[in-house]
């Protein structure tokens, strides 16, 4: 069986992951900010009685995007070290990862990971959950070791 | 633990939520903003101030610059929270107090190891209450913001 994507958009740039990694998406949740919080955070939601970390992907790798203040959806991830929740604008589909081809690329060109997953004409940086986390190594200073797949 | 004791505070710095043991309040004093002085850059100062309190003065501390917040307007309103540390009485300066209510209405959770900076150690614990997470603040832990620790 093959692996499923979820195709995303956020800031107006187009992204996807694992299904597999995302539990639900929420829409509009409420975030309350705490103190402390690392810089990648940007508050916690409530999810299934569990407290979740918001991470906002623009302080994880800077990328040039419209973003608003204001989150639409929340797709709840999960990671090797825990729960987590990633900002969203519209959720594209979930599709078949056969139906598209992974390309190394750039990190310019390529926010937030060194994949692209082409599809129907359409480029989406391939996103690493891990990676995007704190303590893990700083995206776009290593192009080695492609993603996915 | 009596009915006194068995209360929490609850106020609010910023906006965010804290929560603290009844039992560690001696008082709270209202308008104590003719009270307190902001120290020079760079003087070293911790303390913003002094407040009479039942014939002595005490020491009044922010809790805003401790937890990372944006320093306050001189025509803010202040409250003081005024408790017994370490090394005996002293004030928190907070923005406004909530109120106090039964210990039953909060639920201690730790916070989600992904959340906080590893070198925070003023809260490992929020206090869930009316489905908002809160600070949940304990005076040892505090008094190292006043005795240098």
């Amino acid at each position: 069986m093959s692996d499923k994507i979820c195709l995303f958009v956020y800031g107006g740039r187009s992204f996807c992951l694992p299904a597999s990694r995302v539990l639900q998406v929420l829409q509009r949740p409420r975030i309350f900010i705490l103190p402390l919080m690392r810089k990648e955070m940007d508050g916690v939601f409530f999810y299934r009685d569990d407290l979740v970390p918001f991470l906002r992907p623009e302080k994880v790798f800077p990328f040039p995007g419209e973003f608003r203040q204001e989150v639409c959806f929340v797709l709840v991830c999960c990671s090797d070290q825990g729960l987590f929740g990633l900002p969203c604008d519209r959720v594209v589909k979930i599709i078949d990862s056969t139906a598209g081809v992974f390309a190394s690329a750039m990190s310019e060109d390529c926010p937030g990971g060194d994949t692209i997953f082409s599809v129907s004409h359409e480029r989406y940086s391939y996103l690493d959950v891990e990676r995007l986390l704190p303590h893990r190594p700083s995206i776009g200073l290593d192009h080695g070791g492609r993603q996915g797949g | 633990m009596g009915p006194a004791q068995s209360m929490r505070l609850v106020f609010r710095l910023d906006g965010i939520g804290f929560s603290l043991p009844i039992a560690d309040v001696v008082e709270v004093r209202a308008n104590v903003e003719s009270w307190v002085w902001q120290p020079p850059t760079g003087t070293g100062e911790v303390a913003q101030g002094q407040i009479p309190f039942r014939g002595e003065m005490v020491d009044v501390y922010d809790l805003r610059p401790a937890f990372g917040l944006p320093p306050r307007e001189r025509e803010d309103r202040l409250t003081a929270l005024v408790v017994y540390g370490r090394e005996g009485g002293l004030a928190l300066l907070v923005d406004t107090v909530e109120g106090i209510f039964a210990w039953d209405e909060f639920e201690l959770r730790e916070i989600p190891p992904l959340l906080c900076r590893e070198t925070q150690d003023l809260y490992r614990e929020v206090a869930v209450w009316r489905d908002e997470p809160l600070v949940n603040c304990e005076i040892d832990t505090l008094s190292r913001i006043w005795s240098g620790e």
